[in-house]
């Protein structure tokens, strides 16, 4: 009967019948395995961040005065962990952690009012940011950038309003994971 | 004759081997046990170790002194003291303009100008890709000189390629030049 270490490796007991060749590869193969688990988690870890860039240009999307709407992605410039089946509105993060999240959404229309956009996470909003439209250029921008804990499986959505009826041409989601809770 | 693992090439005897129980000759017990302890020595040594402690690709500078900026006219900004280099993406003689990269992979942006509201009223921040590509763009506006400085910072983020650069201009419809004071551009791979 053979016993464990802590992490799995197998080795014999004094009692046990000696096949030196055969324990060997069994201690060998549980190393093996173990080692290339941590370094694929590690290097996943350090080097391979879970990451997004999704965007939507030439697309115009009416807002209706005083209205709130989620838009709606239409290309996927970068997504390792498959956050999104674009054209959605809607970005699932499979991996808790911190995230680092950069958006803008830039706006067409009069220039007057006050443009607004929300990140919502999890069904909340985390980060919301308004512009007040004064000048003379034919469009604004407003952006942000939040770091936010995000919980597995949490929805991601990017939401434009405006006080006055206008219209978003394009808009961007960068999102990546700066850190996790059991590495790093 | 050893036969190995599968991943990491781990040795361990076969059962057709010659074992001397205490000899490391021709392949003794001592020496099976050693070659493998030495082997995953090496392995994690060579192997996993670097990989806790290595850094990203990153790249930060920074400017001392304004930049002028003329009306109308798209400009790159310009740095002068590089911050952080960890994959030679800086260098403020030659590109003073780009962070270079080196290693390809996803990466976060990140851009912080101070400028005063006189001259201008729409300021346009464009990110560019090799100097061309538009990939980010920001347009910015103020009716008066309400407030009397201007400060932008921006996050994103954009897939590279060993070789490619990535750039921050400005450009403004003032009736005279603009004078950025702060700028910074921050590069880092986050992804492969």
């Amino acid at each position: 009967m053979t016993m464990n270490t802590p992490r799995g490796y197998t080795y014999p007991c004094y009692t046990d019948p000696t096949n030196f060749p055969a324990q060997m590869q069994d201690l060998a193969t549980d190393i093996d395995g173990d080692v290339q688990g941590i370094l694929t988690d590690v290097t996943q870890a350090r080097n391979n961040s879970p990451s997004l860039k999704v965007q939507t240009t030439g697309v115009a999307t009416p807002i209706a005065a005083g209205a709130v709407i989620p838009l709606t992605f239409v290309t996927e410039i970068y997504d390792n962990t498959n956050m999104i089946v674009a054209p959605s509105p809607t970005i699932t993060i499979a991996t808790e952690g911190l995230y680092l999240f950069g958006f803008n959404v830039t706006f067409t229309g009069p220039n007057n009012g006050v443009r607004l956009v929300q990140l919502g996470i999890g069904g909340f909003v985390r980060c919301m940011n308004t512009r007040r439209r004064a000048g003379t250029s034919t469009q604004i921008t407003v952006e942000g950038k939040m770091l936010s804990n995000v919980p597995a499986a949490s929805v991601v959505n990017l939401l434009a309003g405006s006080s006055v009826a206008t219209t978003v041409n394009m808009f961007q989601m960068n999102i990546t994971r700066m850190t996790g809770n059991t590495i790093l | 004759m050893p036969g190995t693992t599968p991943n990491r090439a781990y040795p361990y005897p076969l059962p057709t081997d010659t074992l001397n129980p205490n000899s490391a000759s021709p392949y003794g017990i001592p020496a099976a046990i050693e070659d493998l302890a030495q082997t995953v020595d090496d392995d994690i040594t060579a192997n996993l170790a670097p990989v806790t402690s290595a850094n990203r690709p990153l790249g930060h500078m920074r400017a001392s002194g304004a930049q002028t900026i003329q009306p109308n006219i798209e400009t790159s900004l310009t740095y002068n003291i590089q911050l952080r280099d960890t994959d030679n993406m800086v260098n403020t003689v030659t590109s003073p303009t780009v962070l270079t990269i080196n290693t390809a992979g996803f990466y976060m942006f990140h851009v912080l100008i101070t400028a005063p509201v006189t001259n201008w009223t729409n300021l346009v921040l464009r990110m560019r890709l090799n100097s061309t590509t538009e990939v980010f763009v920001a347009d910015q506006e103020f009716s008066t000189g309400a407030q009397s400085r201007f400060e932008y910072s921006a996050a994103w983020m954009h897939p590279m390629l060993a070789g490619q650069t990535m750039n921050v201009s400005l450009q403004h419809n003032g009736v005279g030049p603009v004078w950025v004071l702060n700028r910074e551009l921050y590069g880092m791979r986050m992804a492969t």
